[in-house]
């Protein structure tokens, strides 16, 4: 009878709302929400973040939690997709009522996305993307805030290495996505007025299987270094395709790429492939003078006797961004999201990736003299060009 | 004219892996007239277990390599088996939304059992290029193209010649008959979803030491061994293989000149214009079309 | 059924009514802006649904680029209102129009072809326009998408609340299964049951099939792209992912799920797909996994979709294939 089907209809909405409105009756805990791509491209990236900030969590309610508060952290995968990462951050604000978004999306395309999101609710978002758009123009950027070097500051640096080596002319293959775009337009932002020539633009799609044409194109341009730009596992047939043309150029990686398994897989292709990156990944290269060096192993350390594995330099980077959320509860002592997010905007300390300062102006706190450059040689990495900062 | 090469030996190489991949919808199709979409993860399985089974076993490559043809096969068999023999009505849309599932549950599996890295293969015959015209080849682009071309020509003569080849066709033209003239129609459906696994288990496993392949590698393969199936004319072995080398040749050259981000754009802007050139495919097909059903 | 017979009339309406009753009175049993966010998206599917669905059973096609239509529409408006600052409403008139033009030169030349080639067009023109979202970035965004999208408005009165966004999602999904139900019943309805049962036949008997599929083919578009618009300006965002291959397949999966050409199976299709995930992502890793298993079960031991097993529906407008 259609009463039946009627009430099929209306219990199942209900049920659904009622699912929807239950909460469970808790102490007010400081609430921290996280969005990182455990599956797709961004996957290998997101892993160790994932298990970095669990392990942080863990620690600081081990300890009391913060101003006695215990601390709930809330994780939402986004696939590596932009309209996930939307609707992930809907949720976390909607649904669980996070009070900071820290880990917007490893990818820069998943933090574009969510800072409106947050704008919007007036929630702090902390990202460890990459791209400048994300707190630029920092009139825009409010409520977006940055744990990680922009790619502007990355590009810089790499332009700062080939000057130094006297390399002037440069070819760019990055991929089709939102980090590999970015990076495009930075280099031709910053290549013209630092004398660079970049001699060719290729691209390619994440998943492609090939990368002959664009790398024989690539070679008919005669470049004296080919910059990859890329998170995805494509970046090693970046090196073994360059290899089997007999490319002999300087074959270079973005910071997305500091992955030794990566490195491994393309086995010869990749010795003295050189990367600009964060300096988490050289930590025992680095002087003791650096104060970062501290705090580096210090993380080696915990991650190591709590999972057993050596964490990564992007578990390093959401280390930093889960320690600027908690000195921000710490400074600001408050559940109030605009005093968060005004400590946020003073915030001053060591990570494992640098010195950082913010300031309302500059809602990420690094610096370009934060990066550094190393190669991947036998079998490690070796330190090429040092950190400028202390 | 170097360049002209490279791409050239580019497109042959991606393009027989589409190719063979063809073929295992060609397969399928013309026996059961299902489009099936976990065609992809059969490629993928293949590789993955190749790759996996070499590192931790240490097993010498060709048992690796056969292991996984034969585990991906009988992963084919159970799925069509536990699938197609159960279903309550075993229309043909039906039939292709469960590939669809199959092949979202086989991708949920790989990512389980073999994590989010992807896995490679060494090169049977080693990575030492062959300098051809000015163009370098790899050793293991030949073994791909080379193998595909055999695998090609053995499934159509099995169509063609064997007993059970011939009685697929028959189910294919016309099921009812068929099973009136004493054919196990349901039994060459698994038979077919046998080989259209081991085709693409093959295909992975000569790939893998070239493309690498992941635990979601099986997605976008699907897709693109379709649509060659399609331009080439579903059912028709040969044509499903040609649809994949002009696909591969396709991206090849527009990645060459200069429109790598529309590469897949332009292999399905020739898709539609096939379409409306000569829908039938490049070749002739079994010529499955539901004219009228009165 | 003869069309004026007072009582199957109002036996076919009055379900509608009374759901469309339950549906207004929602929020104010539950005005948690979470759960209307999410039934807001579940009335996106459940327009998307229905329009493929008037495809799929009343005129026996697939498309497998559906999806493309409802990113089409999303973009044309989101491109509109966020780049070039028009309001809403015209630019929500320009994606409809926009987008059934494209589904005209893509549905007129195939659509004289019999079998599955409307399927392979749709398939290339999905996989088309998603590239062209991604390619065009200085209007699209490229793959990051397309941020800062304003709300709905009309005049002063902007759709800025989850409340206001599920009203006006649930308005446009009234109107278009008021659509599909009148159309059901209609002439025309009738006309398109008779070519999805024999072409041939259903020109013999002097209707204009080329002319009818086309139609609806352009129709199902029709609210593929006011769903695109009203999904832009529930998320002031938009993206390249959700338009592209697998996309359509999920619209597919929730037509037949739902039950292909039942009037409810569009509603009930587009309304599990959309909680399902949900539900999933409590069970994280198994995830994926699980959504298939579910796929394949339902298909094996539901095949004719769920609106099959409530055996009261009202005879149905078109007989299953």
């Amino acid at each position: 009878m259609r009463l039946a089907r009627m009430a099929s209809i209306v219990l199942g909405v209900s049920l659904m709302l009622l699912a929807g409105s239950a909460r469970a009756e808790e102490v007010r805990a400081y609430r921290i929400g996280a969005i990182f791509s455990l599956t797709g491209s961004g996957a290998l990236l997101g892993e160790r973040m994932k298990t970095t900030v669990e392990m942080l969590v863990e620690e600081v309610n081990r300890n009391g939690g913060i101003n006695g508060h215990p601390v709930k952290l809330i994780i939402y995968d986004a696939g590596s997709e932009v309209t996930k990462a939307v609707e992930a951050a809907n949720r976390l604000i909607t649904q669980d009522e996070v009070d900071i978004i820290s880990g917007a999306g490893n990818m820069s395309g998943l933090a574009l996305a969510i800072k409106p999101v947050a704008a919007r609710y007036g929630v702090p978002m902390i990202s460890n993307a990459g791209a400048r758009s994300i707190v630029e123009p920092v009139e825009k950027s409010r409520w977006a805030f940055k744990s990680h070097l922009t790619d502007r500051e990355v590009i810089g640096r790499a332009i700062d290495y080939w000057k130094s080596k006297g390399i002037s002319r440069v070819a760019l293959l990055s991929d089709t996505s939102g980090f590999g775009t970015s990076a495009r337009d930075e280099l031709k932002l910053q290549a013209g007025p630092s004398g660079i020539d970049v001699v060719a633009w290729e691209e390619f799609d994440m998943a492609a299987t090939d990368l002959t044409p664009q790398l024989t194109r690539i070679r008919s341009a005669n470049p004296e270094v080919i910059l990859c730009w890329t998170v995805a596992p494509s970046g090693v047939l970046f090196m073994k395709n360059a290899r089997q043309l007999g490319l002999q150029q300087i074959l270079m990686h973005g910071f997305g790429y500091v992955v030794p398994k990566y490195m491994q897989m393309a086995g010869d292709a990749a010795e003295g492939a050189v990367l600009v990156s964060l300096r988490y990944p050289v930590g025992e290269q680095l002087p003791d003078s650096d104060p970062t060096k501290k705090v580096i192993l210090q993380y080696n350390a915990q991650y190591k006797a709590k999972y057993g594995s050596e964490p990564d330099v992007y578990g390093a980077e959401a280390y930093d961004g889960l320690l600027m959320a908690f000195k921000a509860f710490e400074k600001a002592n408050s559940f109030d999201k605009e005093k968060l997010r005004e400590a946020l905007e003073h915030l001053e300390f060591i990570g494992t990736n640098g010195v950082y300062q913010f300031s309302p102006e500059k809602h990420y706190g690094l610096t370009k003299g934060d990066a550094v450059v190393f190669e991947w040689h036998n079998g490690g990495w070796k330190l090429l060009m040092d950190a400028t900062t202390r | 004219m170097p360049e002209f090469l490279q791409f050239l030996f580019s497109g042959l190489m991606v393009g027989s892996v589409y190719g063979l991949t063809a073929v295992g919808f060609c397969l399928v199709y013309s026996t059961t007239e299902v489009v099936n979409f976990a065609q992809g993860e059969f490629v993928m399985l293949g590789g993955m277990m190749a790759a996996s089974w070499f590192s931790l076993t240490g097993l010498p490559l060709p048992l690796a390599l056969g292991a996984a043809v034969l585990a991906t096969t009988a992963v084919g068999v159970a799925a069509e088996a536990l699938t197609f023999g159960f279903s309550r009505k075993p229309q043909v849309l039906n039939l292709t939304i469960i590939t669809i599932g199959l092949a979202i549950a086989i991708k949920g599996v790989a990512m389980m059992v073999w994590g989010k890295f992807p896995k490679d293969l060494p090169t049977f015959s080693g990575e030492a290029p062959l300098v051809i015209g000015g163009a370098r080849l790899a050793p293991q682009a030949l073994w791909i193209v080379g193998t595909s071309l055999l695998v090609m020509v053995a499934v159509r003569l099995f169509m063609d010649r064997s007993l059970t080849g011939t009685a697929m066709r028959a189910a294919a033209a016309d099921k009812g008959t068929a099973a009136l003239m004493g054919i196990p129609v349901r039994g060459l459906s698994t038979v077919s979803f046998a080989i259209a696994a081991a085709v693409g288990a093959v295909a992975g496993v000569i790939s893998t030491p070239l493309t690498l392949t992941s635990y979601d590698h099986g997605t976008l393969i699907g897709l693109k061994g379709f649509c060659a199936a399609i331009i080439g004319g579903l059912g028709n072995v040969y044509g499903a293989f040609l649809g994949g080398i002009i696909l591969g040749l396709l991206e090849a050259f527009t990645a060459g000149l200069g429109g790598s981000g529309y590469q897949d754009a332009a292999a399905f802007l020739i898709l539609i214009i096939l379409l409306l050139v000569r829908p039938q495919g490049l070749l002739r097909g079994t010529g499955r079309e539901r004219i009228v059903k009165v | 059924m003869l069309r004026s017979d007072p009582t199957t009339r109002v036996s076919r309406w009055l379900p509608l009514v009374a759901f469309l009753a339950v549906v207004g009175a929602v929020p104010a049993v539950s005005p948690n802006a979470y759960a209307l966010n999410v039934l807001g998206f579940i009335g996106i599917n459940v327009l998307l649904a229905t329009g493929l669905n008037l495809l799929m059973g009343y005129a026996g096609q697939v498309s497998l680029g559906h999806a493309g239509f409802w990113g089409l529409g999303a973009y044309i408006s989101g491109v509109l209102t966020a780049r070039f600052g028009w309001p809403p409403l015209p630019a929500a008139a320009l994606a409809v129009s926009g987008t059934c033009l494209v589904a005209f030169g893509v549905g007129l030349p195939t659509l004289r072809l019999k079998g599955h080639y409307l399927a392979m067009a749709t398939l290339g023109t999905g996989v088309i326009l998603q590239v062209l979202f991604v390619q065009c970035a200085s209007l699209t965004g490229g793959p990051s998408g397309l941020v800062d999208v304003p709300n709905f408005s009309v005049g002063p009165f902007e759709v800025r609340t989850p409340l206001q966004n599920y009203y006006l999602i649930w308005s446009c999904v009234a109107i278009g299964l008021v659509g599909a139900l009148n159309l059901s019943m209609s002439r025309i309805g009738r006309a398109l049951n008779a070519i999805k049962g024999s072409e041939v036949a259903a020109e013999c008997a002097g209707v204009p099939t080329h002319e009818y599929k086309v139609a609806v083919f352009v129709l199902s578009a029709a609210y593929a792209a006011v769903a695109g618009t009203l999904y832009v300006h529930f998320i002031n965002f938009v993206a390249p992912e959700p338009f592209g291959f697998m996309g359509s397949v999920l619209l597919l999966t929730m037509v037949v799920v739902g039950g292909i050409g039942t009037f409810w199976g569009p509603v009930i299709g587009g309304s599990l797909m959309t909680v399902l995930p949900e539900y999933l992502r409590a069970y994280e890793g198994l995830e994926v996994l699980l959504y298939g298993l579910i796929l394949v079960l339902v298909m094996m031991f539901v095949p004719q979709g769920f609106a099959s097993l409530f055996r009261w529906l009202p005879r149905r407008a078109i007989r299953g294939a």
